[in-house]
């Protein structure tokens, strides 16, 4: 009983040079909006299509990336172009479907797809969710805020 | 400058200055009574606004430095209005009153909770000459307001018709009146020894050395006594969030529930103020030093030195158990508190 109060007394002091320490200890608290987190280069944002070197679309409209995409977000409309050729008509991705698993773009036999380290995807209505070509070329814009 | 140090002349300066000019106006007495009155409560009830301000960041500071957090940041330069902010949301909100409420009674509560922690502001010694009314029965005064919060605390707990509010408010009730006769043996020591209840007194008698060097026991009891009479973690049962919601404040919101946590702070800074008067020596310098900083200025770090050590004890321990709480209070707390008289009455004796 007495070893036990002596132990518990020698606890609570322990306790409290911990909690001090921690004082003095740097915070790790990121300052969202103005402190930006840099992400891995693996990491897995927003998906983008790349041109190829003579800035031509490399996608081809194969639908591989459609097909393998688990919650099937992305939706693909070929044609005909003007040179009979196959054409990517329309390339969309339903960003509020995507779970960025990265299925789409190890499935793409002409490295047409990547993923970016974009993060911030929140928009104002799900019209917005949804990521065309046009978006899809372009490099992500980076949401700037007020200090 | 000088004046800073010797605060008793200025107070007596200012009153002689009042009554010359009430003399050559022919302004009756009793007009300048009032006017004091006014001033000096106004003065406090400003004070005890803004430190509620200051102590409410103060607290959400060091819990987030202890655990490695930065706190509030984005309110001004590191966050210093956030409290600001916090009070006019509070005031602009919506004053909602329960179905089940009774409606004197919970309009009541919040008032009878806030009145005495201002009412115990009367008797702290902020300096020599400063104080609203050095009472002769300073402490007794003291131990009987701070007993009377509890009232509120039962009638906020009742009338909110809320079972884990009434929960919160019963528990609040044990918690304190258990407490409370630690509480008083505690400081009994330091009264056997100063022979005064005054509180300029007690002050006063600390000149050579400090009550804490002669009671140290009896200080770290008045700490644990005080923490649980705040209802503040450890001890904080009455309102424990995981188990009653808020407990006794779970309905209130608004200025009702500003005026809760007003009285809470209030009461933080009372009993810190407290234990500097009765065991730190008060407004007084360290004994045998030259006295470097204003009485006021001694009185004031002491204080918030004590404050910072209930914030440590609430970002530090876990919450008690309600017959854990109660058996520490009178089977550890009360019988410390005895042994702790029969000493000093002892030593007092053979001497």
């Amino acid at each position: 009983m007495r070893q036990n109060i002596i132990i518990s007394i020698i606890e609570l002091i322990r306790g409290l040079a911990v909690t001090c320490w921690h004082l003095f200890v740097p915070s790790v608290t990121l300052q969202y909006p103005r402190q930006r987190w840099t992400v891995a280069n693996r990491y897995r944002g927003l998906e983008r299509l790349l041109l190829n070197e003579e800035g031509k679309e490399r996608c081809v409209g194969c639908c591989l990336c459609a097909r393998i995409c688990p919650s099937r977000a992305i939706k693909i409309v070929t044609g005909e172009g003007e040179d009979y050729n196959k054409e990517v008509i329309s390339f969309e991705i339903d960003i509020a479907r995507c779970l960025f698993c990265g299925l789409c773009v190890e499935a793409c036999p002409k490295n047409a797809l990547t993923m970016t380290g974009e993060y911030e995807l929140a928009c104002y209505n799900r019209a917005g969710m949804i990521y065309t070509k046009e978006g899809l070329y372009k490099s992500p814009e980076v949401t700037k805020y007020k200090k | 400058m000088e004046l800073l140090f010797n605060t008793q002349e200025l107070i007596d300066r200012i009153y002689v200055f009042l009554t010359n000019l009430c003399l050559d106006y022919d302004i009756p007495f009793w007009v300048l009574t009032v006017v004091i009155m006014a001033v000096v409560a106004g003065i406090v009830a400003g004070f005890v606004a803004v430190n509620t301000m200051m102590l409410v960041l103060a607290e959400r500071k060091v819990a987030a430095h202890m655990q490695d957090r930065l706190g509030p940041m984005r309110v001004g330069f590191h966050g210093i209005l956030q409290t600001v902010a916090d009070a006019i949301k509070l005031v602009l909100k919506e004053n909602l009153m329960p179905k089940a409420a009774d409606r004197v009674m919970f309009f009541l509560a919040p008032i009878i909770v806030f009145a005495p922690a201002m009412m115990a502001y009367v008797i702290l010694p902020w300096s020599p000459g400063i104080i609203v009314k050095d009472l002769n029965l300073g402490v007794l005064y003291l131990l009987a307001v701070g007993s009377i919060g509890i009232i509120g605390i039962i009638m906020a707990g009742w009338s909110s018709g809320n079972k884990y509010s009434l929960l919160g408010g019963m528990r609040s009730a044990a918690q304190v009146v258990s407490y409370e006769v630690a509480m008083v043996l505690s400081i009994l020591g330091v009264i056997m020894i100063a022979g005064s209840l005054k509180m300029g007194d007690i002050v006063e008698s600390q000149k050579n050395i400090w009550y804490i060097c002669f009671q140290p026991l009896g200080f770290l009891l008045y700490l644990m006594a005080a923490t649980a009479e705040c209802n503040r973690a450890p001890f904080d049962i009455p309102e424990a969030e995981s188990e009653l919601v808020a407990g006794f404040h779970t309905e209130y919101g608004g200025i009702k529930f500003a005026m809760f946590f007003l009285a809470e702070y209030a009461n933080i800074f009372v009993v810190s103020a407290v234990c500097t008067t009765l065991f730190l020596g008060g407004w007084q310098g360290i004994p045998g030093l030259p006295i470097i900083l204003p009485p006021i200025l001694w009185f004031l770090i002491k204080t918030y030195a004590i404050v910072f050590i209930f914030m440590w004890f609430r970002w530090t321990y876990p919450r008690v158990r309600v017959d854990q709480l109660m058996t520490f209070g009178w089977k550890f707390l009360v019988p410390l508190g005895f042994i702790n008289i029969l000493i000093t009455g002892l030593v007092m004796v053979i001497k």
